[in-house]
């Protein structure tokens, strides 16, 4: 009966699928066909929560054989990736749990999303999220898990954008899916060491095989899976975007930062247990870090006025709380605190706009803070310790500066050698044409046209006699007009100002960063 | 403000009166809980309807008319008629809509003025752009078929005699173009026109000029970050909002977070933030030069206003303006400083006691932090105004291209230009020019100086003629004159006007309606003559919603008498509940009370009081620890969590798929941990010798007091004989769930209160032997065995209240079971026909249904439209209940009881008239503006909203505060003005306006509708601000009948006109 889990992250996928098309085909539009798409997409969820409960009874019941594989998804030489799936452990159980909340969310969605512009686009883009969550849950190796790992982030950058025509909304959209390449870019180099290193993806395999590695290999792996959860679970000090991602529906800010998503860095430290087990210095660092979210989302949640950012910084306070419970090798009570945790959370979110009758005549009791240290406090965590102005000047402006060098370099250097038109001078074409016609200049004359030919050799005999003619243009010809002297000085000005351009910070990190990479 | 005013004025004294003025201009509202109806343009109200509305979109932007398009919806609906675009076009005789354009004797061909501008109210008339033309011809096949939207009948004058489009259109198009000697533009404008070189001094004109429209701009539409940011795309804002925003939040929570920008020691908001600025990490984060102005700032936030000014090197000219225009950028928030400001009593968390000018002075001085840093980035040059326009005024040929690149008007290819451009630094003066060169040629291809060209004037007479059906026959008689002429009336016809006329339209098409019932319905129902004693009354507030729920008792038990008052009914009063911590006034905002009442549980219930007030207090601190504590002691949380989780997942999974059973044992467990106790208010004071004033509110009210109160409400109402047994009074108030706006769903008489408590107050008074023989001395004699009874309605789950129902005296308990059983019923008749707006509810098969559906409504987490308010609100019917009794209004209208029989000089009337007419213009104009334009006026879709420091909900975590109403509460609303019918004589109404100037404000100025209903007679007039009271013509059509309201609605969920419905035989 294994083969159920392969159905379970299928349903929801084909009704993003069915919802996705009735779109594209204008067939879901409107109000008239809400009942529809709602119908589609709760159908969907109770169907998976059937199979997962079934898929647990049967699991108690010892009649599975805890791994399922439907086949191979790619063979490359030693590099294998199946399509297999875990019917046992963590992943199961949070799958039965999070199903419930999935039928929560689903059916509170219907009304709350009703004769919104993009309720059919709200489902599709839920039910996608389920599919990918369950990939998270269940799949059996590295790159599956991936998969949902990149759709969730995906789903989620549509969700918080769903209203795109606020500028906010898409803004901060953007900003929250680019924080969260960091830690893909961190899963991904986690993956490329297993494969290197223990030569199998599957989880199972991963966890036998890792005590065969020595400390620093299995540091490393580690390290790159921490990073990737802890990006995922808003550690600090990436914890600053769960405040950015409340710009969608109250609904899925539930589902997302409050119930399922967030939880996946801690799920995925738990899939990965024994690797932290062996790895003291990684399981250190999972208490460093969840103990300074702890303090920071502690203190931070002190000052926050809206609803939402405080419940956020709470949720990030839990979740270090989990990161420390998982570095004390605590698994057991980790994973029950995930899953009540997943559970307040989300009815906290869900009810959070009601937060003003229900706290109302029963205010916070305001703190006269009176020590300097403490008034700094109240500053820095009403500014919210300026995380995210740092990582902007420390991560952003050095890779923004960087991306126009090498847009530069591109416009310079590499253009002109490769002999690629600029995209101005292309669209520009037609203006500079006019004018030029106005001039009375004839480009597209036959005279001009000199060289052409039809069939391969003909283009090839076109190219060789335009890059001759090129080069006679460039070099002879304007080298006799005394160019080529100045042209020479340019090159050492060129030159000069590369060297000083990789003296620079940035470029030195990325050497380094370079020249350690391949030193591994 | 005046600009001389300003220059002669001491700066201090600028810089406060033009925040002062600031009140006119920010939104006026309150904290969220305390959600009160005002006209969202309060500001304005002083001026005429449509002059107020012109200013106001002069000064943001935003248009007070729907736009035509919906207004079209609406026409295209049946919600406006052509019949009602006549009229509305015949009433303003400016446009001098009987003028004769083109008249043929030959084919009885003729073309008025009114022809035009209907076919541009119908269907748009408007030039489109070059590329557009050239789409509708080649594409859209204009030259070959018909216009899409032309109406049937110009159709088939087209297409008399054999006419046909392949052979007219093109006959049209030439002879227009002909006759006007319009450039031939149906070929590729790119590549034919001519380019015309252009000498540099014409561009350096056109770019100077543009520099110094943008300059003056600033301190008018522009503040100085606005300016950089139209012309760099750079936006300093996006760094200053967040800052000003959590400051501006943290000063004004009131119960969310522990900790506060500033403490104790401070009173302002900007002493606290200046003492903490060397402390602010951000500003050096920023590599912001802060150090150097910290030590410069004065105490003062005023002089801080003045110094940064100065600093800006703004002339005192532009102050004001530039001021109002930072606060203009986000309204929301420095529209609640501002209210706070002016209501300087109201409770708050911290000592900070907001003030616009700390806002501002904060404001100015990191805008100039970041204003200095971008422009030296972008230009070397300071970021103050004289710097700024010294650069640009050097620079304008950059400017005018950054201008133009900015508005996306550049084509693709040259925007891409100057993007490069913008990123190199320094670049060079020529490049600029180049690109100006190029702009200039661009634009003269596109939009050409022709007098006539094909895109604008050719294609809108294109469009008329076939709108009117001028086809190929009428070709010889569209002389060149008659063209210009109609293009003439057409250009006349501006937007402005067009809105002006669709609104009239919309308005006249419910106007008739209503009226044609009002008169039909004369001396018909029941109470045409009061002469039997009615089983039982009841008084509920004039609210609209009401109005379903009374039509419905009436028809359930036709000797039963319904009354409509203003739902405070009189008694202004500070309230505190048996397990209330604050006084709320429960009276309408502009009242004080000058009187206090409590909640307290009777004599010999102390056991019972005692295990309520335990339970009580249980439940609070519960509620505390899961939504404060929770979120702000990890610890706390980390243990709660493991505690609650199996209960929140049952309990979220019950809600979800077992509403029904899960309220039911929600309402066991609480009712169990809050036991009941029964109370009794202290309407009776025990010192009556004390001064009851509004500073110190009295507990109580003396015997004197009771009776005037009640009294007076009695004669206000008409009610001053033929006591029913039971009067019963009743308050409303709405439970939602999840929902910030519950406050602005409750009574607004009561402040957005519940009025359930000044109901039962009044009952109690009115029952008192005291109070009636007072009352009999003064005229009023209420018999013995009539017995009065307090009630509060639920709009919202169409629930009730009952208070002190075991005071009413043994003999009459028979007639108040009976009277409960028709309550019930008329509960969920009133619920099914709520039920036909609601899309979930899916139209219930019986009212048992629909009751259930509203009641689990009212409890569902996920309802965001737990009832629609006022929506749908257009008129106020003031006058006894036989003009409205019978006639279904489609719960529309306000319905204020008044007798003008007792009041024949309209003293009493001129009171109802001055508090009932702001109050009805407040609730009308918020839904109007809400739903002409609900992302300006409004606060948009609930979907993102989040609520702050429990004062307002704003979009996400970082936008503006959002103001007004959400669009879940006005979708189903139809923006019109409120029209209020009077019974009375118009003699009586014409004195009261005269004398009375609130009114010549809002009736004079147009934002209410005023008409009035002649007592003894179906006559109604309507009145105009220019012309007085103008007699309204019936069309002596027959009017719809039904049997019952049911009848009338049943399967509809669109608006419905007024219907007569059938009275029983014998109800007279």
């Amino acid at each position: 009966m294994d083969f159920l889990v392969a159905l379970i992250p299928l349903v929801p996928l084909l009704a993003t699928l069915i919802i996705g098309l009735g779109q594209f085909s204008h067939f879901l539009d409107g109000s008239r066909t809400e009942a529809l798409t709602s119908r589609i997409a709760c159908w969907s969820v109770y169907i998976t929560t059937a199979l997962c409960f079934w898929l647990l009874w049967l699991d108690s019941n010892n009649a599975l054989t805890q791994t399922y594989t439907v086949g191979t998804w790619l063979k490359s030489g030693t590099f294998i990736v199946s399509l297999s799936f875990q019917t046992a452990g963590p992943g199961l159980i949070l799958s039965c749990l999070f199903s419930l909340l999935f039928i929560v969310i689903f059916r509170f969605s219907r009304n709350y999303l009703h004769s919104e512009k993009g309720f059919h686009r709200f489902f599709m883009l839920l039910s996608l999220f389920v599919f990918a969550m369950y990939m998270i849950l269940l799949s059996g190796n590295v790159i599956m898990t991936f998969i949902g790992w990149e759709l969730a982030g995906a789903s989620s950058f549509l969700l918080i954008a769903f209203a795109w025509h606020r500028e906010n909304a898409s803004k901060n959209a953007c900003m929250v899916f680019i924080v969260n390449r960091v830690g893909d870019a961190f899963f991904i180099l986690a993956a490329i060491l297993c494969h290197t290193w223990l030569n199998t993806l599957e989880w199972p395999e991963i966890n036998t095989q890792i005590r065969t590695l020595g400390a620093t290999q299995i540091n490393l792996i580690a390290f790159s899976f921490a990073m990737a959860a802890m990006v995922k679970s808003v550690q600090f000090p990436f914890t600053w975007w769960l405040n950015r991602s409340m710009e969608g529906p109250t609904p899925s800010s539930a589902v997302f930062y409050g119930g399922v998503m967030v939880h996946s860095g801690v799920f995925l430290l738990i899939l990965l247990s024994p690797v932290f087990d062996h790895s003291s210095a990684i399981s250190l660092l999972l208490i460093t870090i969840g103990m300074l979210t702890f303090a920071y989302s502690l203190l931070s949640a002190q000052t926050q006025v809206d609803i939402k950012s405080s419940l956020g910084f709470s949720t990030a306070g839990q979740l270090g709380l989990m990161f420390v419970e998982c570095g004390f090798g605590l698994w057991q009570l980790a994973f029950i605190h995930l899953c009540a945790h997943a559970v307040v959370r989300c009815y906290l979110y869900l009810t959070a706009p009601s937060i003003l009758h229900n706290v109302h005549g029963n205010p916070v009791i305001p703190v006269t803070l009176k020590h300097p240290l403490l008034r700094w406090l109240s500053l820095a965590s009403l500014h919210n310790f300026w995380l995210e102005e740092a990582s902007h000047q420390i991560i952003s402006k050095p890779c923004l500066q960087l991306s126009r060098d090498l847009a530069k370099l591109d416009d310079n250097f590499v253009d002109p050698l490769i002999g690629l038109p600029t995209a101005a001078v292309l669209s520009g074409a037609r203006l500079a044409q006019r004018e030029e016609e106005i001039i009375g200049a004839r480009l597209d004359t036959d005279e001009n046209n000199f060289s052409s030919g039809s069939g391969f050799a003909g283009h090839l005999t076109a190219w060789v006699a335009a890059c001759s003619g090129w080069f006679e243009h460039h070099f002879v010809l304007q080298g006799i007009e005394q160019k080529l002297p100045s042209a020479g000085r340019r090159l050492g000005f060129v030159a000069n100002s590369i060297e000083q351009l990789l003296l620079r910070t940035r470029y030195l990190i990325i050497f380094i960063v370079i020249v350690l990479l391949f030193a591994l | 403000m005046s600009d001389t005013d300003s220059i002669n004025n001491s700066p201090l004294e600028t810089v406060r009166q033009a925040i002062d003025h600031l009140n006119h201009v920010l939104p006026g509202q309150g904290p969220i809980l305390d959600f009160i109806h005002h006209n969202t343009i309060h500001g304005f109200q002083h001026l005429p309807f449509s002059q107020a509305l012109e200013d106001y979109e002069k000064l943001t932007g935003t248009r007070g008319y729907m736009t035509e398009t919906r207004f079209r919806e609406c026409f295209n609906k049946g919600r406006i008629s052509e019949k009602d675009l006549h009229q509305a076009i015949d009433s303003n005789a400016s446009l001098r809509p009987g003028e004769v354009l083109l008249s043929s004797d030959k084919s009885e061909m003729k073309i008025e003025n009114r022809d035009i501008y209907l076919a541009a109210l119908r269907a748009p008339v408007c030039a489109i752009s070059t590329a557009q033309l050239r789409w509708q011809l080649t594409r859209e096949k204009a030259l070959n078929e018909w216009q899409t939207d032309i109406p049937a009948d110009a159709k088939a004058s087209l297409s008399e005699g054999n006419e046909n489009a392949r052979t007219t259109l093109p006959a049209l198009w030439q002879h227009i173009q002909s006759t006007l000697a319009i450039a031939r533009l149906d070929q590729d404008p790119d590549s034919l026109s001519p380019l015309p070189l252009t000498d540099s001094q014409t561009i350096t004109d056109i770019a100077s000029s543009n520099t110094r429209t943008l300059l003056a701009e600033v301190g008018n539409s522009l503040s100085l970050g606005g300016l950089v940011f139209s012309l760099s795309g750079q936006d300093i804002r996006n760094s200053v909002f967040p800052v000003m925003m959590r400051l501006s939040a943290s000063m004004l929570d009131e119960g969310i977070a522990p900790w506060h920008a500033g403490d104790n020691h401070y009173h302002s908001l900007y002493q606290a933030w200046r003492d903490s600025l060397h402390q602010d990490c951000g500003l050096t984060l920023e590599a912001l030069a802060w150090q150097d102005i910290i030590a410069q700032l004065p105490d003062s936030a005023e002089e801080t206003i003045i110094q940064q000014l100065e600093k800006l090197q703004l002339p005192p000219a532009k102050w004001a303006g530039y001021l109002q225009r930072l606060c203009l950028e986000v309204p929301g928030w420095t529209g609640l400083i501002n209210w706070r400001q002016q209501n300087p009593d109201y409770h708050c968390l911290n000592s900070l006691q907001p003030h616009l000018a700390d806002w501002l002075a904060i404001r100015l001085i990191l805008d100039k932090l970041y204003l200095d840093q971008l422009c030296r980035q972008l230009w070397q040059c300071d970021g103050n105004y004289s710097a700024l326009s010294a650069h640009l005024t050097r620079h304008s040929l950059e400017c005018w291209v950054r201008t133009a690149w900015q508005q996306g008007k550049l084509p693709e290819t040259l925007s891409q230009q100057t993007d490069k451009l913008d990123q190199q630094q320094n670049a060079e003066e020529s490049h600029w020019l180049a690109l100006a060169n190029s702009l200039h040629s661009w634009q003269q291809n596109h939009d050409g100086d022709a007098a006539c060209t094909a895109h604008d004037q050719g294609w809108k007479l294109f469009r008329l003629c076939q709108h009117l059906g001028l086809g190929k026959n009428a070709l010889p008689i569209l002389s060149k004159e008659v063209l210009t002429a109609m293009l003439q009336t057409l250009d006349e016809f501006s937007p402005d006007i067009r809105n002006r006329v669709w609104l009239l339209a919309y308005e006249i098409h419910y106007r008739n309606d209503l009226f044609k019932g009002i008169a039909g319905n004369f001396r018909r129902g029941n109470w045409v003559n009061r002469n039997k004693r009615p089983h039982a009354q009841i008084v509920m507030c004039m609210d609209e919603r009401e109005e379903s729920f009374r039509r419905h008792l009436e028809e359930l038990n036709p000797r039963i008498e319904t009354l409509g008052a203003a739902g405070f009914f009189g008694i202004p009063m500070k309230f505190k509940g048996l397990d209330d911590t604050h006084l709320t006034s429960l009276c309408p905002i502009v009242v004080t009370p000058a009187h206090r009442v409590d909640e307290k549980a009777r004599a010999a219930q102390d056991q019972q009081l005692k295990s309520h007030r335990k339970g009580a207090v249980f439940l609070q601190r519960f509620t505390y620890k899961l939504h404060q504590s929770f979120r702000l002691n990890p610890l706390y949380n980390w243990f709660g969590t493991f505690l609650l989780a199996p209960f929140s997942l049952v309990g979220q999974l019950m809600h979800s798929l077992f509403p029904a059973q899960y309220k039911a044992i929600v309402d066991s467990v609480r009712r169990y941990i809050v036991t009941p106790v029964t109370t009794e208010l202290t309407i009776t004071t025990d010192s009556p010798d004390t001064e009851a004033s509004t500073e110190n509110p009295r507990l109580g009210f003396t015997d004197q007091e009771q009776a005037e109160k009640v009294g007076a409400l009695l004669r206000t109402l008409g009610l001053t004989a033929n006591f029913a047994p039971l009067v019963a009074f009743s308050g409303h108030g709405s439970t939602s769930q999840n929902n910030p706006h519950e406050a602005a769903h409750d009574c607004g008489a009561c402040g957005g209160r519940q009025g359930g408590p000044n109901a039962r107050a009044y009952a109690g008074m009115a029952n008192r032997a005291e109070v009636r023989s007072i009352l009999a001395a003064g005229g009023i004699h209420i018999p013995d065995d009539s017995w009065f009874l307090g009630m509060q309605h639920d709009t919202c789950n169409d629930s009730i209240i009952w208070y002190d129902t075991d005071l009413i005296p043994a003999d009459l308990q028979d007639k108040f079971q009976t009277f409960r059983k028709n309550i019930e019923q008329a509960q969920e008749y009133s619920a099914h026909e709520r039920c036909r707006r609601f899309y979930s509810a899916n139209d219930p098969a019986t009212t048992a249904k629909a009751f259930q559906h509203v009641t689990l409504r009212a409890r569902d987490l996920s309802q965001v439209r737990p009832e629609y308010g006022h929506a749908t609100n257009a008129s106020a019917i003031i006058g006894r209940r036989n003009i409205s009794q019978g006639l279904f209004l489609d719960r529309r209208s306000f319905l204020i009881s008044y007798d003008p029989t007792q009041d024949p000089e309209g003293n009493i009337l001129e009171n109802i008239l001055l508090t009932a007419g702001p109050v009805g213009a407040g609730i009308n104009l918020e839904y109007y503006f809400s739903t002409i334009d609900n992302n300006k006026f409004g606060c948009g879709t609930k979907i993102p909203h989040n609520v702050a420091g429990l004062f307002g909900v704003m979009e996400g975590t970082g936008s503006d505060l959002r103001t007004g109403l959400p669009e879940q509460m006005i979708e189903i609303h139809e923006a019109m003005r409120l029209l209020v019918v009077v019974e009375h004589k118009t003699s009586v109404l014409e004195r009261i306006y005269g004398d009375q100037p609130a009114l010549q404000e809002l009736v004079g100025g147009g934002w209410l509708l005023l008409a009035t209903k002649d007592p003894d007679s179906e006559a109604i007039h309507m009145f105009e601000p220019d012309q007085g009271f103008v007699a309204w013509q019936d069309d002596d059509l027959p009017l719809p009948e039904c049997a019952k309201s049911m009848d009338c609605y049943n399967g509809i969920h669109a608006p419905i006109s007024p219907i007569l419905i059938t009275q029983p035989e014998g109800a007279q």
